[in-house]
């Protein structure tokens, strides 16, 4: 296990239920003690794995869902295969009770398969189950999932949007790093990734400072949160979040959320079109469209266009529904060539 | 023969399709798949019969360009002489096929596009070019995208017509027996069409019911294609004349 000093604050649920906006604009990790303690699922889920169990199936309707199953030789870490070019594990689609049957049945083995059912939308899968667990987080339009597993790691990544993330049953240790930490995190290919996400090639149980000597100084800069059943963990958008579920069924339900209108794709599409059309200009025209997207995107405010009549702002003046729709066609037209 | 491969823009980007149409590129069937969706389409030119598939004895509708296997009466040296063809037959060499979405869980499959490598109509040197200079998608591939979106839709959309046309008996086989002017006597037997008595027959509610459900429409939509059953035997006898 990695030494890591930094604790994520900890916060008692109703300072966070009194002040969630505050919080989620001030966008720090936080670790919510007991924000779903009172919830049925997590009462269940702490009383025995049975019972967690149980609860679960209770909303099952026979729902068909998308698993990573791993032989035991992975140890639970999700990853590539050795050269890159595939993965570890097998994702497959299979009947949700066929998984919790097979989590139990591994349950006391010393080393059992890594069975994993991640980020799947709660009320397709669990009809019912937000009726009776659920967060209130106000006007925001969050996408409820629900992940499911024995023991098992997922490398570090981020994700676009908020996550809040509550503990059902088992216990969870999140290591995260601030945004600012890609370049000691050794990032793996952008094009093939397990779930959508490019992942950290370190692995952190036995993290090999020879082939990543800068991961020494992305641990400095680490925040560990350890969770019970009932604790949640508040991982702002960005946020680098490598995520271990410790005991032989543990249950999750996230809630993802972003404070950008829906027609805002994700940055990551302009990632890709930077790779394409930027990075490969020569030096001094890099450093130029540097300060053109400082200018005009990064560093951008009220006084980026004031110097024009506001009618002739088109673009830059700010984005409505229909001038995101001009855009989008317009890109798309320039694209396909 | 036939080598499906999943379309992309790198190992085909030289691609090219010929669409002109003619027995060498295997244009020479005498009926296609078709579905309710185009039936308004393929009534204009050609009859609409129903045929049982052999693997699964289910009801299909096909759109009838001749009167024996290999035989369509509508190509000729100027190509196919309709304005309207059938879907299935335009969407070739491309057909449908499906992946699964991506490495996610719960990811759901996804529609792609096949292409089969062997068909005569593959070209790298004539016909419509499949992607553009840097890797776009042309308008002739954007085309057949949609054509086979409607092709899927309309296929799934089938099965629920069909069901409807036995709830209420109005499928009965179908011979047709044509005297030619030659004199020669030919028999096109197993297809099903509707039977226009029992449709006739039946009551306020189930024509309602057939109506709601979208089904009314595509069986007049056969009904109506039935006339062209006189022209597709005249192509055949002024066939025979040169």
């Amino acid at each position: 296990m990695l030494q890591i000093e930094r604790k994520v604050r900890q916060l008692p649920a109703a300072d966070w239920q009194a002040r969630q906006d505050e919080f989620i604009a001030a966008g720090e990790p936080l670790l919510v003690k007991g924000l779903v303690a009172g919830w049925p699922a997590a009462r269940a889920g702490l009383r025995s794995v049975e019972d967690g169990v149980d609860y679960l199936r209770g909303f099952y309707r026979d729902a068909t869902v998308g698993a990573w199953i791993g032989g035991p030789e992975i140890d639970g870490r999700f990853f590539y295969d050795d050269d890159l070019t595939g993965f570890n594990y097998q994702p497959v689609m299979v009947k949700l009770g066929v998984v919790l049957d097979r989590l139990l049945q591994h349950r006391h083995d010393a080393s059992p398969p890594a069975i994993y059912v991640g980020s799947t939308t709660v009320d397709t899968c669990l009809p019912g189950f937000r009726e009776h667990n659920d967060i209130d987080l106000g006007a925001r339009r969050a996408l409820a999932s629900i992940w499911i597993g024995n023991r098992t790691r997922v490398a570090a990544h981020y994700d676009v949007p908020d996550n809040l993330a509550c503990v059902v049953a088992g216990r969870r240790r999140f290591t995260l790093f601030p945004p600012g930490e890609v370049r000691n995190l050794y990032v793996g290919p952008l094009h093939l990734t397990p779930a959508g996400q490019p992942i950290s090639l370190v692995d952190f149980a036995a993290p090999d400072l020879q082939a990543f000597p800068r991961f020494a100084d992305a641990l400095r800069n680490a925040q560990v949160a350890e969770l019970e059943p009932g604790d949640a963990v508040f991982i702002p958008s960005m946020w680098w979040h490598h995520v271990e579920a410790l005991d032989a069924f543990n249950a999750l339900v996230n809630y993802w959320w972003r404070q950008s209108p829906a027609y805002m794709d994700t940055p990551a599409n302009v990632l890709m079109h930077g790779l394409l059309s930027l990075r490969d200009l020569p030096k001094v025209q890099r450093e130029a469209w540097l300060e053109i997207f400082r200018h005009y995107v990064f560093e951008a405010d009220e006084t980026t266009a004031a110097h024009m009549p506001e009618a002739s702002r088109g673009v830059l003046a700010p984005i409505d529904d229909a001038t995101a729709r001009e855009l989008r066609a317009l890109l798309l037209n320039r694209l396909n060539r | 023969m036939a080598k499906h491969v999943l379309l992309n823009n790198v190992e085909h980007k030289d691609l090219r399709v010929i669409t002109r149409r003619s027995a060498q590129f295997g244009d020479d069937v005498m009926c296609a798949l078709t579905f309710p969706a185009e039936f308004r389409g393929v009534q204009a030119h050609y009859p609409i019969f129903f045929r049982k598939a052999a693997d699964s004895g289910q009801f299909q509708p096909f759109a009838m360009f001749g009167l024996r296997d290999q035989e369509n009466l509508f190509l000729d040296d100027q190509g196919w002489d309709a304005t309207y063809v059938p879907m299935t037959i335009e969407r070739q060499p491309f057909l449908i096929g499906f992946q699964p979405g991506a490495a996610g869980a719960g990811a759901e499959r996804q529609m792609v596009v096949h292409v089969d490598l062997d068909s005569p109509r593959i070209s790298r040197t004539e016909g419509e070019r499949v992607f553009l200079e840097y890797g776009g998608i042309s308008d002739y591939l954007g085309r057949i995208n949609s054509i086979l979106r409607a092709i899927h839709q309309g296929i799934a959309s089938t099965p629920a017509f069909v069901a409807a046309l036995l709830e209420y008996e109005l499928l009965e086989s179908f011979a047709l027996d044509v005297r030619l002017n030659d004199g020669t006597e030919h028999r096109v037997a197993g297809f099903y069409t509707i039977n226009e008595e029992r449709l006739g027959a039946l009551d306020g509610g189930r024509l309602e019911a057939l109506n709601r459900d979208g089904h009314l429409l595509p069986i007049f939509m056969v009904i109506a294609s039935l006339s062209n059953i006189r022209a597709l035997i005249e192509r055949k006898n002024r066939r025979l004349r040169r």
